[in-house]
Parts: C-alpha cells; structure tokens; sequence
C-alpha cells in the first residue's frame, strides 16, 4: 500500500514538473515576443535540466514512460476532429496521398544511406589512421 | 458531465492495441483502428463531434506533457549523440531539411492551397511537435494529426523493406533512418521486432528532427514568400 502511494505522488510531482516547463517556456515566448511552439521550448528547457542535473531522473522517470507509452491514445480525439475537415481530405486526397508515399520514401532512402555510407568512411579513415602510426 | 468522447476514445484505443494477434489488422498501428472506429461510431449514430470533443479535449491536453517528456529519452541516450555525432547530426539536418523542401515541392506541385501545404509541412515529426508546428505556421491541427498518423503507418508498414532494398544494413542507419521519416509509429515497428540498437537511435531522432522542423519549417516558408 505504501509503496503505491507513494508511486502515485511521484507521478503527480512528474507531472507538476512536467506542467511547469509548459508555463514557464510559454512565458518567455510571450515576453520575448518571438513564434515558436511553448511546448518544444519546453522540451528543450527540460532536456537540458535533466542533463545539468538540475531534475534528477527518479522524479520523472515513472510520469515520462506513463506519457510516452500512451501517446498514441492521446491522438485519438485529433485525429477525429477530421470529421470537421472532411471536405477538405475528399477534395485533396490524391495530393496528400501522393506527397506522403513519396517525401517519405525518399527520406528513408537518404537517410539510410547516408548514415550507412558515413559510419563506413569514418570507420575506414580510422582503420587507415591505425595502420599508419603502426608504421 | 458527459464523458462519452473519453472513455469511447480509451476504450477503442486499449481494445485496438489488443487486437495485436490478429493477422492483417496487426499491421495497422492501434490510433489508426482506433480512430476510424470512432469516426464511424460517430457518423453511424449520428452523434455530433462536440458532443464527442466535450469530454475528449481533456485526453488531447496530456499531448502538451507528453511532448515534454520526450525530453527524457534524449537524456538518456546521450551518450548514442555523442559518438559518431558528426555523420549523425548531419543526417538529422538532412531529413529535416528533404521533408520541408519535398513536402513543399510537392503539394505546390498537386495545386494544394496554403493552409494545407502548411498543415503537411511537419508531416514527418512526431504528432504533438507536428501540431504544435502546425498551429504556429497556420495549419489545420486536425489535418496534421491524420497526415501524420498516415505518414508514420506507411514508414510502419514498409520502411524497413524500403531500407532493405537499398541494401542498408547498419542498425544505427536503420533506426535514423526510420525515426526520422515516420516518427514514433516508425519507431513502435522497431520496438516490434525487437531490435534495442534501432529503438534508441530511432527515439532520439523523432526528437531532434522535431525540433529541427520547429526551426526550419517557419524560416523556410518565410524566405520563400
């Protein structure tokens, strides 16, 4: 019993935490007058916190898995709100279909192979690199 | 209070991801089944959206902690960022950059109006950035959510045949590749087949692209008018 209470406060704490980085990087966009999103500022802020240690990980940890576990659930209300759009889809389909299937398989081929290719030089030019100083 | 639209929305989507055992429908992602199950509940018994959206805007408000919290797998793995960073933070910029510039290509080129090309514009970033970028460049939130859910499932579905193909093969080329182009349902794919290597590469760059995108998505459209 214990044990679960004391879970369940340190979900709240998490989340408390979690919350504030909302309202704090949402102050400093609307104080400093620029657009960017509040919550990828608050990303940004937190990810920089955890890693100064400023939050320690036990704090968080539980409430971080709980979000990212569910995120896709959280969708669920977004994606029906296409109902109010549905116009807009029935008249475009075709286009948004088309830049989907391809932008997206042109990303991953890039991708792909870009990385593949850059580890194996990088790796290549070490090995050259050991075999020189050897001699 | 009427809390039709939270509990419908929870129900659907815990039912649909234990629908994991079943053949075809295991391909779908579960906010896919979900989603259409919904929209066909409602349209079926004729049931409005605001009588839906009344309670199920509180589930849409966890996305604002949820895209936080993303912050933590960057922590995590950021000994992954360190090595190899050059080739690594070069590929980020890379998608990030072919997604805005194709995606804007593209949707020019099939005659889309503006509103939409800006809703498309983040398609390739995980959905609560995607929404957040969409908001801040004038999109349509809701056009976002579905172009996003429909790129990861495709990245889902055939990414890691497309890589195959090619005839990539290192796990880190793998999970960036696939983290990049379709996000968190890309990633849950990785997660699927078990590959731990794939997983932290592919979780920490849905991450950086999505912050990349916030970058460049705005300024791109701005040097363009």
């Amino acid at each position: 019993m214990k044990k679960h209470l004391k879970e369940f406060f340190n979900l709240i704490l998490g989340f408390i935490i979690l919350l504030s980085f909302y309202f704090a990087s949402y102050f400093i966009i609307k104080f400093m007058r620029i657009s960017f999103p509040p919550a990828i500022l608050g990303l940004i802020l937190f990810a920089i916190s955890l890693l100064s240690g400023i939050i320690k990980e036990k704090w968080i940890k539980s409430v971080c898995n709980l979000l990212i576990d569910n995120m896709a659930m959280f969708l669920v209300p977004l994606f029906c709100g296409l109902i109010v759009y549905k116009s807009i889809i029935v008249k475009n389909w075709i286009a948004i279909f088309t830049v989907i299937f391809v932008t997206t398989t042109v990303i991953i081929i890039a991708v792909g192979l870009f990385t593949e290719w850059g580890i194996k030089f990088l790796r290549l030019n070490k090995i050259k690199e050991l075999e020189r100083e050897k001699r | 209070m009427n809390l039709f639209g939270l509990i419908a929305s929870v129900l659907y989507f815990k039912s649909a991801q234990k629908l994991k055992k079943v053949p075809i429908i295991s391909n779908f992602p579960p906010i896919l089944i979900a989603g259409i199950a919904v929209i066909l509940t409602l349209e079926l018994l004729h049931i409005d959206f605001n009588t839906y959206n009344e309670s199920a805007k509180y589930l849409k408000f966890l996305l604002i902690p949820s895209t936080i919290a993303l912050g933590y797998p960057v922590y995590k793995n950021i000994e992954l960022l360190k090595k190899n960073k050059r080739i690594i933070y070069s590929a980020f910029f890379l998608a990030t950059i072919i997604a805005v510039v194709l995606t804007y290509t593209f949707a020019r080129i099939c005659h889309c109006n503006i509103d939409i090309i800006e809703s498309m514009l983040p398609k390739s970033v995980t959905a609560p950035i995607a929404i957040e970028i969409s908001k801040s460049l004038g999109g349509i939130p809701e056009l976002t959510a579905c172009v996003v859910v429909l790129t990861g499932v495709f990245g889902a579905m055939f990414g890691h045949k497309i890589l195959k193909a090619v005839k990539v093969k290192s796990d880190v080329a793998i999970g960036l590749a696939i983290g990049a182009a379709s996000h968190i349902i890309g990633t849950s794919k990785c997660v699927e087949i078990k590959n731990e290597k794939q997983v932290v590469m592919a979780s920490v760059a849905l991450v950086i692209v999505g912050i990349l995108t916030a970058v460049v998505a705005p300024l791109f459209l701005f040097l363009i008018r």
